[in-house]
C-alpha cells in the first residue's frame, strides 16, 4: 500500500475509513493516549483554531488522481 | 519560542485545516459546477520558447524584502511563471503578468481581495490585509489598492489561466469570469481517496475534476502544478518564507488575532517556533500553521523525489531535496541552458 503523508483521523471517521486503515483499536488507544500528553489541553484549544488553506494528503508518489479508472493516478516518477 | 512543534501538534492544525475547509469548499463546488469547462488537463502546452524551467511564486515577506519582481525584470527571465493568488497583485503592479495563477483556498471573503473585490465597501470592518505582510500595497489606502487591483486584473486578466479548484469561493470564480480569465479546474487531494467515506472522493464524484495535491496552501499548490501538469524542470520557489522575519512583531503575524485568545500577552511567543536559517545566519520565526506548511512542503519534496530549487533568499524553508540557490543564479543559469540548447 502507498505511504500516505500529510495524514490523520477526522473526528467521526473510524480509523479503518480514516488514513492507514490499519491501526487496530488497542493501537488507536495507545496513540490517543500519547497524543493527550503530548500536547496540553490548552495548546490543544489553540492548534484547533489554526486551521490553513487547504488539507493536505499525499498517498505515495501520487500527485495526481482522476478516479478509478485504468491508469487514473500521476506519479511522480520518481520510485525510490 | 520553540525550537520545533510536535506530531500531536501538527496533526491537529492538520484536522482544523480540513474541519475548517472541506465542507465549506464542497457547497462552494456545488454552486461552481455550472462554470467548469476545463480541466488543468486540457491545458495547452507552454510555447518552447518558454523554455523548461518554472519559477512559482508564493507571497511571502522575502518577495518585497528581497524585490525578487525586479530581479525577474532585469534579467528578463522568460521561463514559465506560476503564481499563487495572493502574489498576483503585486506581479501586475509591477508590470510582470504571470502565465499561470493559482487558487485553491476557499475563504469566502478574503481570497476575492487578490483579484480586487468589487464589493469591499459593504464588507464587515477586517484587518486582514491591514495587519500582515503577504502584500504590504494592501496594508494602507485599502480602497484605492483595491480598485487599482481591479483595474489591474480587468486589463490583463485574459492573459493569465487561472489553475481554480473546486473549492473556491464562487464570489472569486465570478470575479475572474468577470475580468475574462481563463479557468482550469481540478480539485484539492484532501484525505485518502481509497477510503469508502473519502472527501476527496466525494468532491471528484461531484465534479469530474482531476484531483491534485495541495501542500497546505496555494504557494506550495502552485509548485506541485509546475511539476506536476506543467512538467517543468528545473522548478524554483521563491516569496515562499512561511514564516517571518526577523523583528516582525507578534502582531502583525498571520494568527495573532487567533492566538492571542488562548495566550496571554506576556506569554504568547511561547506559541511560536523559531528556525534558524545557516544560509542567511538569520533567526526567523513561524507560527503553527505556517510550521505545518513547511512540514508539507518538505514531506512533497521528500516523497516526490522532485528537486525544489529555493530562491527564496529568506525564510524556514530548508531541509531534504530543497537546493537553496539566489535567484539570480537560478535564471542565469536557466538561460544559459536555453541558448545551449537552441544553438545545439
Amino acid at each position: 500500500m502507498a505511504k500516505l503523508i500529510g495524514n490523520y483521523t477526522v473526528p467521526g471517521q473510524t480509523a479503518e475509513n480514516g488514513t492507514s486503515g490499519q491501526v487496530d483499536a488497542t493501537e488507536r488507544e495507545k496513540a490517543e493516549g500519547a497524543h493527550q500528553a503530548q500536547v496540553s489541553e490548552f495548546e490543544r484549544r489553540a492548534m484547533g483554531k489554526l486551521g490553513g488553506s487547504i488539507a493536505f494528503v499525499m498517498k505515495g508518489k501520487n500527485v495526481l488522481w482522476t478516479g478509478d479508472k485504468a491508469a487514473s493516478s500521476k506519479g511522480t516518477g520518481h520510485e525510490k | 519560542m520553540k525550537s520545533s512543534l510536535d506530531r500531536a501538534s501538527l496533526d491537529l492544525v492538520a484536522q482544523a485545516t480540513f474541519q475548517k475547509t472541506a465542507e465549506i469548499g464542497f457547497q462552494h463546488a456545488k454552486l461552481n459546477l455550472p462554470y467548469m469547462k476545463q480541466t488543468i488537463l486540457d491545458l495547452p502546452p507552454t510555447s518552447p520558447e518558454k523554455g523548461t524551467s518554472a519559477i512559482s511564486m508564493a507571497a511571502g515577506p522575502s518577495l518585497h524584502r528581497r524585490e525578487t519582481i525586479q530581479t525577474i525584470k532585469k534579467l528578463d527571465y522568460r521561463g514559465t511563471l506560476v503564481v499563487a493568488d495572493g502574489a498576483m497583485g503585486h506581479c501586475l503592479r509591477n508590470g510582470v503578468i504571470p502565465d499561470y495563477v493559482v487558487c485553491v483556498d476557499p475563504h469566502p471573503t478574503w481570497i476575492i481581495r487578490w483579484f480586487g473585490d468589487p464589493d469591499l465597501a459593504s464588507r464587515a470592518d477586517d484587518d486582514y490585509f491591514r495587519r500582515q505582510d503577504l502584500d504590504p500595497a494592501l496594508n494602507t489606502k485599502e480602497r484605492e489598492r483595491n480598485d487599482e487591483l481591479i483595474r489591474l486584473v480587468n486589463e490583463h486578466g485574459h492573459k493569465m489561466k487561472v489553475i481554480m479548484a473546486t473549492c473556491v469561493a464562487p464570489n472569486v470564480v465570478a470575479r475572474c469570469r468577470e475580468a475574462g480569465m481563463p479557468l482550469y479546474w481540478w480539485n484539492p487531494i484532501c484525505d485518502d481517496y481509497d477510503a469508502p467515506d473519502s472527501h476527496t472522493r466525494r468532491l471528484y464524484d461531484l465534479t469530474g475534476m482531476p484531483c491534485m495535491v495541495t501542500g497546505g496552501n496555494g504557494g506550495a499548490s502552485a509548485w506541485i502544478f509546475a511539476n506536476a501538469i506543467l512538467e517543468k524542470s528545473p522548478v524554483a520557489f521563491v516569496g515562499m518564507d512561511l514564516g517571518y522575519a526577523p523583528g516582525t512583531p507578534l502582531s502583525k503575524t498571520q494568527y495573532y488575532h487567533e492566538l492571542i485568545k488562548f495566550y496571554p500577552e506576556d506569554r504568547l511567543n511561547e506559541a511560536y517556533i523559531e528556525i534558524h536559517n545557516p544560509y542567511l545566519n538569520e533567526t526567523w520565526y513561524t507560527d503553527p500553521t505556517y510550521y505545518w506548511y513547511r512540514q508539507c512542503f518538505l514531506d512533497v519534496v521528500k516523497q516526490s523525489g522532485w528537486t525544489a530549487y529555493n530562491c527564496t533568499e529568506g525564510g524556514t524553508l530548508i531541509g531534504e531535496g530543497i537546493e537553496w540557490m539566489a535567484l539570480d543564479q537560478f535564471i542565469k543559469e536557466q538561460q544559459r541552458s536555453y541558448q545551449l540548447s537552441a544553438v545545439s
